[in-house]
């Protein structure tokens, strides 16, 4: 989660520098390489989530475990 | 009451009717009569005296007026019973208590403002009117504003225990931490059943949300309900359940928002790691838990839409950065061609500029060159000069060879000047870098040739050449050495003499050798080249 937002923190610096366009062309496209890793990643987390919906239940032995919400009405 | 209410309006009444009624003398007695009685009797006075028949109408409009006017705002408390809400709006219902009940009206009007919904077996205290319901003849309650009884003591909990936690700093907005960017499982403490967690999944699935719902089922009131939402907010924030957590409930009165006002819940919600949504109650209803949460949702549909728009936001910002990294990746690239297109045409620039420098050097070089061949060509004549000078000097002038050399001298320095004038006139041009340079290079070489050309021809106006024009001539011995003594010479050798114009080839018949004019007596002849 927190990777995730450092991602995009990390994402939107680089994109604010290469705005800025005062880097060298070398750096401009080491950052612009960097930039496309990230945001690759952080379309790879969005992806990656999924819509589940679960209940945590209590067991008998007092630890919990996550079952799946019977959505279809109570 | 009644009978109290009766006495004292007879006695008002009997004030002023006493005077017209001597018929009663046992109150004349007990009243002084004042002295102008003209007042009219009232109408419904003199029927009760008169013990009239009422119509049923008119007594009941008389109790009506008599118990409005008498009990016209009062406090009453009771338990609600046969609570009926009409489609007018209107709520009836009856009051009672364990040996009366007495019905009451709610209208629309003051219904509406109530905070809480009446329910049977419900405990409040009513502020209103006693009336008549005419047309039953029966008695009511005409409602202005009802509360729960206990909610003012509910309530002053309520506000101490708010004004405790404000006091620790529980609610500062500092301690309020944000929502996720990018929200992906949120743990919904909440009843698994009833409305409000179909309410909030039906809101994530119509948005099309990626975020996985955890319900963490609780009790959210009663008695056990503060405990078990204390102790699932602790399971939330377990690692890997969930990133953001909301705490929801329907609305309800004070009494079923207890748990969400009780101090456990908040200092839980204050205790937990993740950021806290509370999602309690209607829209106007405020309870603890929503004070000291991070962020409070009026609804919790309302929550739903939050967490998903705020997931959807997200995806939307990655996209939008994705694009703008490539736009400015696009645009460093078109700079940098620009950048390079530009050092290509100053490269250029330079070259020219290189070339026009060389051509410029060669220049120099040749004026230079030029220079150096006149001046080498004059001082070989200036040296011709002074030897033949050497030789002439008997023969000529002083005055002219005086006057030889001072225009020499004038010339050289004439030609120098030129030379100097030319070189600068030259380098003028080379500033403006263009064709011109050369063209003018040309007519300045020119000129100085010109010069050249001149100072040539005086030179030759001055050779010795121009002597023997005058009618001198020049013997040179068969070696070609001027013959400036006869003693250098024997009879028999063969001499050449030289005149203004044209030469001959004699031979030495004869010496003289003479003291003073040696050369007079010698034939020979020198050249010039």
């Amino acid at each position: 989660m927190a990777k995730f937002e450092e991602s995009l923190k990390k994402l939107e610096n680089i994109v604010a520098q290469l705005e800025q366009g005062e880097l060298s062309l070398e750096d401009s496209l080491k950052l612009f390489e960097q930039g496309v890793g990230l945001s690759a990643e952080c379309k790879q987390e969005l992806d990656a989530a999924e819509g589940k919906v679960q209940m945590l239940i209590k067991q008998r032995d007092g630890t919990h475990k996550l079952e799946p919400f019977p959505t279809a009405g109570e | 009451m009644r009978r109290r209410s009766e006495d004292t309006l007879l006695i008002d009444e009997l004030r002023e009717v006493t005077p017209k009624s001597p018929s009663t003398p046992q109150l004349n007695l007990l009243f002084e009569a004042p002295a102008a009685p003209e007042a009219e009797v009232p109408a419904h006075v003199t029927r009760r005296r008169e013990r009239r028949t009422w119509l049923v109408h008119e007594l009941v409009t008389e109790a009506r007026e008599l118990v409005e006017m008498e009990l016209g705002d009062v406090w009453i408390e009771g338990e609600i019973s046969n609570c009926r809400p009409a489609s007018s709006g209107h709520l009836y219902f009856t009051l009672k208590d364990a040996e009366a009940q007495l019905p009451v009206v709610l209208f629309r009007r003051q219904a509406v403002l109530l905070r809480f919904r009446p329910e049977d077996g419900l405990q409040v205290r009513v502020r209103g009117k006693v009336s008549i319901y005419e047309q039953r003849g029966q008695l009511q309650l005409v409602t202005e504003t009802m509360e729960p009884v206990g909610a003012g003591s509910l309530q002053v909990a309520f506000e101490q225990l708010r004004d405790k936690l404000k006091a620790e700093g529980l609610f500062d907005s500092e301690r309020k931490r944000p929502l996720p960017a990018f929200p992906r499982c949120v743990a919904v403490i909440t009843s698994p059943t009833g409305a409000v967690i179909r309410d909030f999944l039906n809101v994530v699935g119509r948005r099309h949300a990626a975020l996985s719902v955890t319900v963490v089922p609780v009790s959210v009131q009663g008695e056990s309900a503060p405990g078990e939402i204390e102790t699932a907010l602790k399971l939330a924030n377990e690692p890997g359940i969930a990133d953001v957590i909301v705490v929801a409930r329907g609305g309800g009165s004070l009494e079923d928002l207890a748990a969400f006002n009780s101090e456990r819940v908040a200092r839980a919600i204050a205790a937990s790691r993740l950021p806290v949504v509370s999602a309690v109650g209607h829209e106007t209803d405020f309870t603890i838990a929503d004070f000291v949460a991070d962020l409070r949702a009026p609804t919790p549909s309302a929550a739903a839409e939050l967490i998903t728009s705020a997931q959807h936001k997200i995806e939307e910002l990655v996209a939008e950065l994705g694009n703008r990294l490539a736009r400015a990746a696009r645009f460093q690239l078109l700079q940098a061609q620009q950048r390079m297109l530009r050092a290509s045409i100053a490269y250029a620039q330079q070259r020219v500029v290189a070339l026009l420098h060389r051509m410029l050097q060669q220049l120099d070089d040749f004026s230079f060159r030029m220079e150096t061949a006149i001046d080498t060509t004059l001082q070989e004549q200036l040296r011709h000069v002074a030897e033949l000078a050497g030789d002439v000097m008997r023969h000529d002038p002083r005055q002219e060879l005086g006057a030889a050399r001072e225009l020499l001298t004038k010339n050289r320095d004439r030609l120098e000047h030129v030379l100097d004038r030319g070189l600068s006139s030259v380098r003028f041009e080379w500033q403006s870098l263009d064709a011109r340079l050369y063209r003018a290079a040309g007519i300045t070489l020119n000129a100085r040739r010109a010069e050249w050309m001149h100072v040539r021809g005086s030179l030759q106006a001055l050779s010795p050449l121009a002597v023997l024009q005058r009618g001198y001539a020049l013997v040179q011995d068969e070696t070609g050495a001027v013959v400036r003594s006869a003693a250098q010479l024997k009879v028999g050798a063969s001499v050449e003499t030289r005149l203004g114009n044209g030469s001959f080839t004699s031979a030495v018949t004869a010496t003289m050798v003479s003291t003073s004019t040696t050369n007079r007596r010698k034939k020979g002849k020198d050249t010039q080249a």
